[in-house]
């Protein structure tokens, strides 16, 4: 039995029962409405209908990165208890977090010299965190010990896959989370873009495409092309959704019938209150492993 | 010339009239060849089109006495090359532009060497089109050259081998009827070649009689209307005297600029204002540059300021050379000109990145110049033209050879393909790749169009009376009707062939939104797949009822 913590972050977008049925810890990211912060508790507190009902009304959502103090608060614990701990955190692309962890990490080094923390780039975000941590709870209860982890991690973090889409794109441009100059978005035209994480853990948008029905063919292709083997691929399927579960199923429902040795169903999550901030409500992502992300 | 002269060999000053006299005489046989389209749709006209053309030359060989033969020929092809309107005023602007590479360094022209001119103008015009077809203007002009060769070889004399050109031209113009299915059904030559054997044997008579030509086009009453839009760039009459040009850096990007684009539009005319959130670049056309200037403070400060007097220069040349002069600053990497009608398609265009939107389509074909205007008016390194019309294609390619810039035509037929091109476009990608993936995108939206017939025709098969309502499927005639309804179902039944899951309705300016709203319904009832989207926008553009695309 291993004895090191493994975690990710609140941003991971996998239930808090999965976690838990998993064995793996979570750091809290917060979140503002109108001002007022909540913590990132998976849906626990406020859930994830009301939270995009909200946004919806035009309550103002903002989202604040854990600093390094919050880290620290999270891992001295386990030191206390004499445990290493290795976090999945969320992509340097998209926050500021990882800074904070490694500013931590640092002095964590100094305070605490004989115990090991590892703060990992996943260079990824959402239910993609959710299926690396997934794959890594897997390997640590095969027995690897949490050198070897951190050192698989991340020498494979870049073969989850990220695409999605969305057909609402009001929220993209607020956050600010997509550049403006990097796709052009026709609200008018009814253009949903299809984006994906970049090698660097970047928003990307790829194609714009007109209309669901259009795009929904399109993200399935992606996985044709991108997923290891192809149609024949055998890993899991992680999607989420931030309040458009019918679209997250009729994506699903072609995955199901096209990819017939894929292990267990398709995982459809929610998207939290911290990546859903920045996207609000109508988007749909499907992540798997494949090749390596090269571009 | 007089009368008694033998006319073996032409001039400068001679071949100034005789290309005067060729624009008059098109101008006057303009609704003859016009007659001759045999497409029921309402379309550019080929004689008006050609006309234009050639008419552009005379004009400006007008304003000029006592030029050598080249200096009049090579003034000639560029005066065509700027003035060039749809795809037959493209050939016959190349045509001439082969016929002054030809008489390049000549004082006078002879037989053999007019008979060489036409040939290189018959090269030039076939290497400059794709696939280029048979019974066109093309082939008359081909046949009248073949001609002029033999002739000049019997006797080297301009008069005599223009006239056999033309005995040629004629028997070769008779023989497009069979040549082209369509025409055949019809039972008409070809306009295009109509209008070369026009232009041949005006020169022809002129050269015989000796008189002085005169060129004086008519001013029609029934321009098509979007023609006022664009028509600023071609007076010659200059209103506003100041070209002012000038780039504000904004105080604060998120400042609105409307306001000022108001005042800008009240102050003079031929305006283009680009606010990119960081700088508003203006060029304007005024009468008062100072106050201008002045009213241009409250938004930012200037980075560049530049105002010409135009009646002492022209203005193309300024905008083209404020706008790519080493200073310019903030040149982007990519620009878009897009060619179409009607408010609300514009604004979609814009919406999606293009920055300048030329008036023009079916039934008013923008001429190279204005294309080329707006190319000028665009501070990018690279270009691409949507010519948006099947008719509008040739003319964008003549305006990359006309600018330094890069210029990349993207052979879209349909306002559809135009926006479908955009979406495939990357600002992360190279100019090829991007050639590529736009002209892909093009290729995977249908195009429907409903309008009217604009004359009883029997085309195709199709017994077809004027005031039907005609619909198209990808340019090609689907179904003509009176009732709109069956055109409706006839489009439902096309899209439900197709795998197509996105329709998206652009209604005309003659269609009001109820009516456009019922269109939608019944389209929508026809269409046998659930998950077809179908979204409606008011495209105000003229001619057509309606456009639909399906992808």
């Amino acid at each position: 039995m291993s004895d090191y913590i493994l975690a990710t972050c609140s941003t991971a977008d996998i239930s808090a029962e999965h976690l838990k049925a998993r064995n793996i810890d979570y750091v809290k990211f917060s979140f503002y409405l109108d001002g007022k912060e909540c913590a990132d508790d998976l849906g626990q507190t406020i859930s994830f209908s009301d939270f995009y009902q909200m946004m919806r009304d035009g309550v103002d959502t903002k989202t604040s990165q854990p600093n390094a103090q919050q880290f620290k608060d999270f891992i001295v614990p386990y030191f206390k208890e004499g445990k290493d701990v290795i976090i999945l955190n969320l992509s340097s692309g998209l926050s500021g977090a990882q800074t904070s962890a490694n500013i931590a990490m640092a002095e964590l080094k100094e305070e605490y010299p004989d115990r090991k923390a590892y703060v990992i780039d996943s260079l990824g975000a959402s239910s993609g965190m959710g299926l690396l941590v997934d794959k890594m709870a897997d390997l640590r209860d095969a027995g690897m010990s949490i050198d070897d982890l951190y050192k698989w991690t991340e020498e494979n973090k870049l073969k989850v896959h990220h695409w999605f889409f969305s057909t609402d794109l009001t929220f993209y441009v607020k956050g600010g989370r997509v550049s403006k100059a990097a796709g052009w978005f026709g609200t008018v035209l009814k253009i949903c873009p299809l984006l994906n994480m970049d090698l660097l853990g970047h928003l990307v948008p790829r194609e714009k495409i007109r209309g669901k029905a259009n795009v929904i063919k399109q993200i399935v292709k992606k996985m044709e092309q991108f997923a290891d083997c192809g149609l024949d691929y055998d890993g899991k399927c992680y999607m989420c959704h931030s309040d458009c579960y019918e679209d997250a199923r009729a994506v699903a429902d072609i995955i199901e019938a096209k990819f017939p040795k894929l292990n267990g169903k398709v995982l459809i999550n929610s998207i939290g209150t911290t990546i859903g901030s920045h996207t609000g409500p109508g988007t749909v992502a499907v992540f798997f492993f494949g090749k390596e992300r090269n571009d | 010339m007089s009368e008694n002269i033998k006319h073996d060999k032409i001039n400068g000053e001679d071949y100034k009239n005789l290309i005067i006299s060729a624009a008059q005489s098109l101008e006057d046989s303009k609704e003859e060849i016009n007659d001759l389209n045999v497409f029921p749709v309402p379309d550019g006209d080929t004689g008006s089109n050609m006309s234009m053309t050639v008419g552009n030359a005379a004009k400006e060989l007008l304003k000029n006495d006592n030029l050598t033969l080249d200096q009049t020929a090579e003034k000639t092809a560029k005066a065509m090359l700027h003035g060039a309107r749809g795809n037959s005023g493209v050939i016959v602007s190349l045509l001439f532009r082969g016929i002054a590479k030809g008489l390049k360094n000549s004082f006078e022209c002879d037989g053999i060497a007019w008979a060489e001119a036409l040939k290189q103008g018959v090269e030039a015009a076939y290497g400059a089109v794709d696939r280029p077809a048979e019974g066109t203007i093309l082939t008359v002009a081909r046949k009248c050259a073949e001609a002029a060769e033999q002739a000049a070889k019997r006797q080297n004399d301009f008069e005599y081998v223009l006239g056999v050109a033309i005995e040629a031209a004629e028997k070769a113009l008779d023989e497009t009827i069979n040549q082209n299915p369509v025409l055949e059904k019809a039972g008409v030559v070809d306009a295009g070649g109509m209008g070369w054997l026009v232009v041949m044997k005006a020169m022809h008579q002129t050269l015989k009689t000796g008189k002085v030509a005169t060129y004086e086009p008519k001013v029609s009453n029934e321009e098509p209307r979007e023609r006022a839009d664009f028509s600023a760039f071609e007076t010659e009459e200059i209103t506003f005297g100041f070209c002012t040009e000038f780039i504000v850096r904004k105080h604060d990007g998120d400042s609105d600029t409307q306001g000022f684009k108001k005042y800008l539009n009240g102050m003079g005319d031929s305006l283009v204002m680009l606010d990119d959130g960081e700088i508003i670049k203006v060029h304007v056309h005024t009468n008062e540059p100072h106050a201008v200037l002045g009213e241009a403070l409250k938004y930012g400060v200037y980075e560049t300021v530049k105002v010409e007097n135009m009646r002492t220069q022209h203005t193309n040349k300024l905008v083209e050379e404020a706008m790519s002069a080493p200073g310019a600053k903030s040149e982007k990497e990519y620009g878009f000109v897009s060619v179409a009608s009607g408010s609300g398609i514009e604004e979609m265009f814009k919406e999606l990145g293009v920055d300048i939107v030329v008036a023009g389509g079916q039934t008013m074909n923008p001429s190279c110049e204005d294309i080329y205007n707006a190319v000028c008016q665009i501070n990018a390194k690279n270009i691409f033209i949507l010519p948006n019309n099947k008719n509008i294609i040739m003319t964008s390619n003549q305006v990359s050879e006309m600018s330094d810039k890069n210029i990349k035509v993207i052979p879209t037929r349909s306002v559809p393909q135009g926006f479908s091109a955009l979406l495939g476009f990357d600002l992360e990608a190279d100019v090829d790749a991007n050639f590529e993936s736009m002209s892909e995108m093009a290729k995977t939206v249908d195009t429907m169009q409903v309008t009217y017939a604009a004359r009883n025709s029997n085309f195709d098969g199709l017994e077809i009376k004027e005031g039907d309502y005609l619909s198209l499927y990808n340019d090609k005639l689907l179904k003509n009707d009176s009732s709109l309804d069956n055109i409706i179902n006839a489009l439902a039944d096309k899209i439900n062939e197709s795998e197509k899951s996105f329709v998206s309705v652009y209604y005309g300016e003659d269609v009001s939104k109820e009516e456009a709203e019922d269109t939608l319904f019944k389209l929508e009832k026809s269409i046998d797949n659930p998950s077809v989207e179908l979204a409606l926008y008011q495209g105000n553009q003229p001619v057509y009822y309606y456009i639909i695309s399906a992808e």
